[in-house]
């Protein structure tokens, strides 16, 4: 019985049976495909919920291994992070946040740790993407010459005031952005699009076994 | 000279902290150019009509607030300002739920009434799954709002059922889940959509506005800004587009700068 259970033709099949009933709920209005393709998405949103918890068993294992170890430099880092992690847990238990409530230790800890530490961080890119931007957009060439042209062009067209300063910028900068930029997206996300297509036939086919143990 | 190049990175930071302290301690109040897909959006919420549902995405972290915190406030208020709409609230990301208590404040001057109005449903989670199951069966996708109260029991959820009876959907766009609303709800319900995106996800945005997929959008702090202008109010976005064009200002001064001095200086040729 355990080594039927072994067989990798099992998990091909199941794979093929979800991947061939989901896709074909999208253009086959029959009933029972359709309930049967909802109870596959909805056993999709579980196992994506259970994915959380895995993860916070999978984040304990990895620092509580660290902390054990004494690993240099890191190890405290590792206890911090468990006791802000089972700290907000905790509060939030407390405070009873999985049924919709608050208090104020839960509001602390999102206005004035979380928040401030997330948008100190993200504020600190500005500078560094200036930074580097500056660096950049250096006309060594015809090349780069075009690029700080178009940096510019982009630049008056993103500032709040830009085409106060010249009507002109709005066009062009329109023109760069839906041209240019939208063009070169588009290409790059058809070419994704037929990737996965192309991905998920050879996935529901059972030649494309990446997912399986051991990929075989 | 030497000196200044030296500590070139220093004194541009230096130089932009000193030009944003300026701009919010002496607002100069720049005038504001309001771009086409701004209006777009603008026009698409207000053509809504009463009884028409609203479904927004509350799809945001802490991380990214700062740049696109005005520009959903600004449509938040737009939407509450419309009267008879109804507004499904609801959130795929985990920090969503914490981000809209401090958010929805800003709409208690409009008089809507949660429950009858407005509803939000929390963090819906399951990713693109979830958002597929919501579209195809609010109820059974997710039974209660995010205070536990059952969706049975809300007056404005009596006639919501699925994507089919939402008449416009707005999202906050950080990253792929843009494409989780386009393929589950856009696509198959047919449904105008709307997003608030941070500026370093435009250009992933721009091909479905091109192809009429997404109806609208604004975009960061220049989009919230923008959007104020639209529905007459002065907020966090206008008084920050201030510091963003001068800041806009010095990093054009000193890219030219910097070229002028890299094509002063002597180069070995052949």
């Amino acid at each position: 019985m355990s080594d039927i259970l072994k067989r990798k033709e099992i998990p091909i099949v199941i794979t093929a049976f979800v991947g061939i009933v989901v896709i074909l709920s999208y253009f086959v209005t029959f009933d029972p495909l359709q309930s049967t393709a909802n109870t596959i998405t909805s056993w999709g949103a579980i196992i994506v919920a259970s994915m959380l918890f895995i993860g916070l068993i999978n984040l304990c294992q990895v620092h509580l291994n660290r902390i054990m170890k004494r690993e240099k430099g890191v190890w405290p880092f590792s206890a911090w992070l468990l006791v802000a992690m089972f700290g907000t847990i905790i509060i939030g238990l407390w405070a009873g946040v999985p049924w919709g409530g608050t208090n104020d230790s839960w509001v602390f800890i999102y206005t004035y740790i979380n928040t401030s530490i997330s948008q100190t961080i993200f504020s600190l890119f500005g500078f560094y993407v200036i930074s580097a931007t500056i660096h950049a957009l250096k006309a060594r060439n015809l090349e780069s010459g075009i690029f700080l042209i178009s940096s510019f062009i982009i630049f008056f067209w993103a500032m709040p005031v830009g085409t106060y300063i010249w009507a002109g910028f709005s066009p062009l900068g329109d023109w760069v952005m839906n041209v240019l930029t939208a063009g070169a997206y588009r290409g790059i996300l058809l070419g994704i699009s037929l990737g996965l297509i192309s991905f998920g036939i050879r996935v529901i086919a059972g030649i494309e076994r990446g997912y399986l143990r051991r990929g075989d | 000279m030497k000196t200044l190049q030296k500590n070139e990175t220093k004194v541009i930071n230096a130089a932009i902290i000193i030009v944003i302290v300026f701009a919010s301690l002496v607002p100069t109040g720049l005038p504001i150019t309001v771009s086409e897909a701004t209006t777009k959006m603008y026009q698409g919420l207000s053509g809504l009509k009463p009884g028409d549902v609203v479904w927004f995405s509350f799809d945001q972290v802490f991380v990214v607030l700062p740049e696109v915190k005005a520009s959903i406030q600004a449509v938040l208020q737009h939407l509450f300002m419309i009267q008879g709409i109804k507004i499904l609230i609801t959130s795929a990301y985990a920090d969503g739920p914490a981000i809209y208590e401090g958010m929805i404040s800003v709409t208690n001057k409009y008089g809507k009434v949660y429950g009858t109005d407005y509803v939000f449903l929390g963090y819906v989670v399951g990713n693109e799954m979830s958002i597929a199951n919501l579209a195809k069966d609010i109820k059974t996708a997710c039974p209660v709002d995010n205070y536990g109260t059952p969706l049975s029991q809300l007056p404005m959820m009596n006639n919501v059922n699925s994507a089919s009876d939402i008449a416009r959907y707005v999202t906050i766009t950080l990253g792929p889940q843009f494409y989780w609303y386009i393929r589950q709800v856009v696509a198959p319900y047919k449904i105008p959509m709307y997003t608030i995106s941070v500026g370093y996800f435009l250009s992933e945005i721009m091909p479905f506005f091109a192809s009429g997929q997404l109806g609208g959008y604004i975009v960061g702090l220049k989009g919230g800004a923008e959007y104020e202008t639209l529905i007459g109010t002065k907020g966090l976005a206008s008084r920050g587009a201030d510091a963003m064009s001068l800041v806009y200002g010095l990093l054009m001064v000193t890219i030219v700068a910097v070229n002028i001095n890299y094509w002063r200086k002597p180069r070995g040729g052949k």
